[in-house]
């Protein structure tokens, strides 16, 4: 196996911790907030973040497979989850220490409860608005209700995390700078 | 003495049997680990590290000593914590230690996701005898409230241990609590006094838990009244955690 070539494509308007692991081919897009303490790993193909994602402490995003791993706008990836779909779409939530395996690719909308393990044995794509939930991973479809106030909390949050975040950790730049 | 990136260690706490005020209400610091990335740069290191060990020998693995702020020399202040140098914490002018504390290695204080607004703003308040288990991760709760987004201070009393690696988002923890290993406490419980959460709960947000109440399951559920003699069992047990406590000493 060739060794892992670091290449970090941070866009100037994200904010990227400095005590964060990244490792291999990353591009991070505009306005995504890193905390300190996650860890991003590329250890195949690249991985490619998009804008207004939030990564809170002890995340873990890993990309086994040698495609890219697309993740979309607006996620929030909670306090010690670990992530390793292919695909992730847009405004997705994986809740505090949630395991989701590399067979399940998200489309937009999910949610993934606090602790729960998403581990299907063959390739799954998850439909919008699922929310898997509880011990034993049960499944529903959220109405969509809320999703309003839901995407305006994440801006808010994501707009006081750019503010607050850069007085108080020093932040990580891309290569380019 | 205004500097900024110390870690208040004070009595600052209102109420509660074992409160000393007045002189020694003073506001110290411990010294400070090198992993602190966030604010290495305002510290003033040789404050601290010239206080009780002779320098250059051995650099403890972990810092007990703690200093009284406020005049030109500095007096050390039994307020007792200890504080791992692999725990990170951020923001370390926002959190208020009451002393006795143990703050174990791997542990992650976010200090730093304060209210907006003018001031000086506590963002974690811990009482004294609390242990923040190895692989913890505090932070404060956050909402929107009238449209306003902010984080919000979380309260922790006495006698409050935390087991290994949970994940505590409450907004309020009483006196003599214990929490388990694994818990996930979610964004604005309030855990009332001498509660008790069993290892690998999932607490879900705004939930309430009261006084004197086991905890278990996911998402947790009431299991079990605990006898009236709680808040005594759990005192002693504290104290005598933080008596026998020995800091591994490979741990740097």
């Amino acid at each position: 196996m060739p060794p892992i070539r670091d290449k970090f494509t941070i866009h100037s308007k994200a904010v990227v911790c400095q005590d964060v692991e990244l490792k291999g081919d990353i591009t991070i897009g505009a306005g995504t907030i890193v905390h300190p303490k996650a860890t991003i790993f590329a250890i195949a193909g690249p991985i490619v973040i998009g804008s207004g994602c939030i990564i809170e402490e002890g995340a873990i995003i890993v990309n086994r497979r040698k495609e890219v791993m697309r993740i979309g706008d607006d996620n929030l990836f909670e306090i010690g989850c670990r992530v390793e779909c292919p695909t992730i779409g847009n405004c997705n939530t994986v809740c505090t220490r949630a395991r989701v395996h590399h067979t399940v690719r998200m489309s937009s909308y999910c949610v993934i409860g606090a602790g729960v393990l998403v581990v299907p044995t063959e390739d799954e794509m998850l439909d919008e608005y699922t929310v898997i939930y509880g011990p034993a991973g049960e499944r529903r479809r959220w109405s969509g209700r809320g999703k309003v106030q839901e995407m305006d909390l994440r801006r808010k949050h994501g707009d006081y995390l750019r503010d607050m975040l850069p007085k108080f950790n020093r932040l990580r730049r891309g290569d380019g700078t | 003495m205004g500097r900024q990136a110390t870690l208040m260690v004070g009595i600052a706490r209102d109420g509660g049997g074992e409160q000393r005020r007045g002189a020694e209400r003073a506001q110290s610091r411990v010294a400070w680990s090198a992993r602190c990335a966030s604010s290495r740069l305002n510290l003033d290191l040789d404050l601290d590290l010239d206080l009780d060990l002779d320098p250059g020998s051995f650099t403890p693995p972990w810092t007990s000593q703690s200093t009284i702020r406020g005049q030109s020399t500095l007096r050390r202040l039994d307020t007792g914590n200890k504080v791992s140098r692999r725990a990170t914490i951020s923001g370390p002018q926002n959190i208020i230690l009451g002393g006795k504390t143990i703050i174990s290695s791997g542990a992650i204080i976010r200090g730093d996701l304060r209210r907006t607004g003018p001031g000086h703003a506590v963002v974690i308040s811990l009482g004294r005898y609390c242990l923040i288990g190895e692989g913890c991760v505090m932070r404060p709760p956050y909402k929107t409230y009238r449209g306003n987004f902010n984080y919000y201070p979380m309260k922790i009393g006495d006698h409050v241990h935390i087991g290994a690696n949970s994940i505590v988002e409450a907004a309020t923890i009483g006196n003599h609590v214990e929490i388990g290993k694994n818990c996930i406490i979610g964004k604005f419980t309030i855990i009332k006094d001498c509660a008790k959460i069993a290892d690998n709960t999932v607490i879900p947000p705004n939930t309430v838990v009261p006084a004197l109440a086991l905890f278990a399951g996911s998402p947790g559920r009431f299991i079990e009244d605990l006898p009236e003699s709680t808040p005594e069992m759990v005192e002693a047990q504290t104290k005598q955690y933080y008596t026998r406590f020995q800091p591994l000493p490979t741990e740097r």
